[in-house]
């Protein structure tokens, strides 16, 4: 474990070495007060709508930083041949990708924390309480951003990058189609269709179940049990995921 | 216990392109092994399948009895990889203690990384990002992250690449001093005045075979031409090549240089010619003509040998 960790350690060094990283989270952190500031002033206690827009820019941004810190990660050490020193030690690759994607859950998880301690400051100074329920939307975020690396891992160890970014982007929207009309279609197609259609639901990471932002803004209770659940799930869709990539980066010529 | 066993090592990227057939050799433990082929040969595929790097299509590699590519084979080597690239935004120091702390045998410590680069001859320069590197420290920086470790057996791959001539005169030294530590060392050259200076043995590979294997003194006893002396100026020396087609010929100095193979239908033209012979004596070849020859002559894995 300690070489998983010093590999993490290294993945998050090298991110805040990236100058890019910095500037992405410092417009998230601008659009958050910028978004609040400007529903605050022009549409008056809006509660609702500051939240909404908040936790969308929040959500863009924390996927923003996922897809800049995943998709070039063991691409560009393979291509910079800067990965044969790392892999000529006595380690695996298993714990190499376990490393990296560690490292990178760790930096994402900093700069959402970064982005909600924002949110959460600004509603306690408008409102006087913290709102204590999106907390569990940032769960919800950081969870999403895990699964999408790990979606975006396994892909990085098969396809170039630029296909890697459009397999991820549609593979987000598709994990956050809802999944009533996803069996809607399921009764309207034929059999054939909806085998491929049910696979491809099973593959592909369901991310309407972290997608929780609508109840919290309408004030629905969540059981704490749910967010066990949602936890399990993203966990063990990242373990599948990183457990495939292991088998694909294994057998792949440096 | 041998430091490397590879037996019937092959390596086929696609149908087709086949990097490495059949290779085989060992590597005993405290011996430097040169690895010499022209660019293709597939030097430093053979490397990368003892690194782990690459999986072999076929055969299978040993380093000091562990699989290559096992925790445990990794354990004993330190690879300076062919091409000398490495993360440039972190300052070298820190870069070479985190690769000690992957490796787990070094001790920790600044002094101790300190010594590494003054051993490489990079003092002082802990603290300067690689980014900053010229070309020759980059590959200096190299073989230090590569004695990370301590481990018993060097792999490397053309580390006097980059190099200029006194620094590759320091890395032939540096290199020999390692030997004397105790260390194993395996590596592939272009240069091969080093190679035969500071080489037990040498395998010679040529599109992926590996064509002789042996010791250097060896081979190039093997190897060495024959120089026939005649009276200065006969002009019957100049036509010799059809019986002795890759014989060198100096009319004026009376002298032949022919290879062993060709020495007696050589001579027996000579005398055919009434060619009055003063003198025939074995010439010592340098390991350039030893690697052309060979090279010339095509596949034939091990026909110089004393063993694989």
């Amino acid at each position: 474990m300690s070489d998983v960790w010093l590999l993490a350690r290294y993945q998050i060094e090298e991110a805040l070495a990236k100058k890019l990283f910095y500037i992405v989270v410092l417009m998230g952190l601008v659009l958050v007060g910028g978004v609040f500031f400007a529903n605050t002033f022009e549409l008056g206690h809006q509660g609702r709508v500051v939240r909404d827009a908040s936790l969308s820019v929040i959500g863009v941004f924390s996927l923003a930083l996922t897809l800049l810190l995943t998709l070039q990660a063991i691409p560009r050490e393979i291509e910079n041949r800067t990965i044969y020193p790392i892999l000529a030690r006595p380690l695996s690759r298993f714990q190499y990708l376990l490393g990296k994607e560690l490292g990178i859950a760790l930096v994402v998880g900093a700069s959402l924390s970064l982005f909600y301690g924002l949110l959460l400051l600004l509603l306690f100074l408008k409102e006087g309480s913290f709102p204590v329920p999106l907390l569990g939307n940032a769960l919800c975020n950081w969870l999403e951003c895990v699964v999408i690396s790990s979606f975006s891992f396994l892909l990085s160890v098969l396809v170039s990058p630029p296909l890697n970014f459009c397999f991820t982007i549609v593979a987000y929207f598709l994990g956050h189609f809802p999944v009533v009309y996803v069996n809607y279609i399921l009764g309207r197609i034929p059999p054939v269709s909806g085998f491929v259609v049910e696979t491809a639901k099973f593959a592909l990471p369901q991310l309407e179940y972290l997608d929780i932002k609508t109840t919290l803004l309408y004030g629905d209770p969540i059981s704490p049990l749910y967010f066990v659940e949602i936890t399990l799930y993203a966990l063990l869709y990242s373990g599948v995921l990183l457990y495939l990539a292991v088998l694909f980066f294994e057998r792949k010529d440096l | 216990m041998n430091a490397v066993q590879a037996d019937q090592l092959g390596k086929t990227y696609g149908k087709t392109g086949r990097a490495l057939e059949e290779v085989s050799f060992s590597v005993e433990k405290g011996e430097i092994f040169g690895f010499i082929g022209g660019n293709g040969a597939g030097k430093t595929t053979a490397i990368k399948i003892l690194v782990g790097l690459v999986n072999p299509s076929h055969g299978s590699a040993l380093i000091f009895e562990h699989p290559a590519g096992t925790r445990e084979a990794k354990e004993k080597i330190g690879y300076l990889p062919e091409v000398s690239n490495y993360p440039d935004w972190i300052p070298s120091g820190r870069l070479l203690d985190f690769y000690a702390s992957l490796s787990h045998s070094s001790p920790p410590g600044k002094e101790w990384i300190s010594s590494l680069f003054s051993l490489v001859g990079l003092s002082g320069k802990e603290k300067i990002p690689l980014r900053q590197f010229s070309k020759g420290m980059m590959q200096r920086f190299g073989l230090a992250q590569s004695l990370v470790g301590d481990a018993p057996l060097l792999l490397l791959d053309e580390p006097t690449s980059g190099l200029d001539p006194q620094a590759q005169r320091e890395m032939k030294d540096l290199l020999l001093s390692l030997r004397e530590k105790g260390k194993t060392l395996f590596f592939s050259s272009h240069q091969l005045s080093h190679v035969e200076e500071i080489c037990d043995r040498i395998g010679i590979l040529k599109d992926g075979r590996l064509v002789a294997c042996a010791s250097v003194t060896s081979l190039l006893d093997q190897e060495g031409p024959f120089e026939i002396t005649a009276s200065p100026g006969t002009e019957a020396l100049a036509g010799i090549a059809p019986v002795a087609p890759q014989a060198r010929v100096a009319v004026m100095d009376g002298k032949v240089l022919v290879p062993q193979e060709q020495l007696i239908p050589a001579l027996e033209f000579l005398r055919a010619k009434g060619v009055h012979i003063q003198g025939v004596e074995k010439k010592r070849p340098s390991l350039e003509d030893v690697f052309l020859n060979m090279v010339r002559k095509g596949p034939g894995a091990n026909e110089k040998g004393d063993r694989p």
